[in-house]
């Protein structure tokens, strides 16, 4: 079965932004099924047949050809990192380098990184900007995204990435959080 | 099961993309399984270096650092957690390492019932009490990192 992959916003397929390689970017934050889209969509990628993803938006996403649906999980990945690249570079190659983790990467039943966290991380990123200069990134084993910083009172704080919301863990603090709260936690 | 005594010292590899070389730091759930593989150091660091990368790496995964830990260390941070957590750590010898070991969390003192999986915040704890050699592609000793406790 031939792949490619399509996730929208708000119930509906939308491009997000346009990169600098002049290629769509789509949003990864929720995946619902298009009305147009087949129903045999496999929700654990939220993939779509290439076939119908060509012939509706063809003209503004590129997929190199592959027989390998993790090459082209990682392609998709990949463009979507491109508009962090200028912003944050070396966020964005870590960002790159967790990409690439194929299931099973910790040698046991591990995911790959999930669009979910990754599109809201992207979100997060972008309005925390860099508040810290020890950033690092992880994956947890469900594929979320898990950031981890040193806060003005040195305790080293981690945050996981999901679709519904940001968990926190501090030495004071642990539990769930919307975006901005998120964001406020970070610059306090 | 045959646990080690609480004298010894045992070692974790750290890998990509558990590993994040940028900040010389472990993910938060680097401990949170029940049956974290370990390794222990009895023939000096080389060897155990050696172990380690025999272990885990292929043409992707590569040995960045090894985290040190006494296993009394281990226990202690169980025992101080809310909750207590009753670790061990279990000879699990394996045909390619004969001082391959596990990191066992039990519910009670009885150790009869391992528990399901370990809290990221007990984790974090053994993370910070960790000893880090950096370590190169041959597997020699670049940088040592004391623990933050």
């Amino acid at each position: 079965m031939d792949y490619a992959i399509t996730t929208c916003d708000n119930g509906s397929l939308s491009t997000y932004g346009v990169s600098s390689l002049n290629m769509a970017v789509l949003s990864f934050s929720h995946v619902y099924e298009h009305e147009h889209a087949p129903a045999n969509i496999d929700y654990r990628y939220a993939l779509t047949r290439s076939s119908w993803f060509d012939e509706n938006y063809a003209s503004i996403f590129e997929i190199r050809d592959s027989n390998s649906v993790e090459e082209k999980m990682f392609d998709v990945k990949a463009l979507f990192l491109q508009t962090l690249l200028e912003v944050f570079p070396s966020l964005a190659n870590r960002l790159l380098s967790l990409a690439r983790a194929e299931d099973g990467w910790d040698g046991y039943e591990a995911n790959s990184l999930s669009f979910e966290s990754l599109g809201q991380f992207r979100r997060f990123i972008l309005k925390a900007d860099l508040f810290a200069n020890d950033i690092g990134l992880y994956l947890d084993h469900c594929g979320s995204l898990i950031l981890t910083y040193t806060n003005s009172d040195q305790e080293l704080v981690d945050m996981t990435f999901h679709s519904h919301g940001i968990d926190v863990c501090s030495d004071d603090f642990e539990g769930v959080l919307s975006l901005e709260q998120a964001v406020k936690f970070v610059k306090s | 099961m045959k646990f080690i005594g609480d004298d010894e010292t045992v070692g974790r590899a750290l890998f990509e993309p558990d590993w994040d070389p940028s900040v010389k730091r472990l993910t938060p759930s680097a401990f949170t399984r029940n049956n974290t593989s370990v390794t222990r150091l009895l023939e000096g660091e080389p060897t155990l270096i050696s172990h380690l990368k025999k272990d885990v790496e292929n043409d992707k995964v590569k040995v960045k650092a090894v985290g040190l830990i006494k296993v009394s260390q281990i226990k202690k941070i169980g025992l101080e957690n809310e909750t207590k957590i009753f670790f061990e750590v279990n000879e699990a010898i394996t045909d390619s390492n004969p001082h391959h070991a596990e990191i066992m969390p039990f519910e009670s003192e009885a150790k009869n019932l391992l528990k399901k999986s370990v809290s990221r915040g007990v984790s974090k704890k053994i993370i910070s009490a960790l000893n880090l050699l950096i370590v190169d592609s041959n597997g020699s000793i670049n940088e040592r990192i004391e623990s933050g406790t």
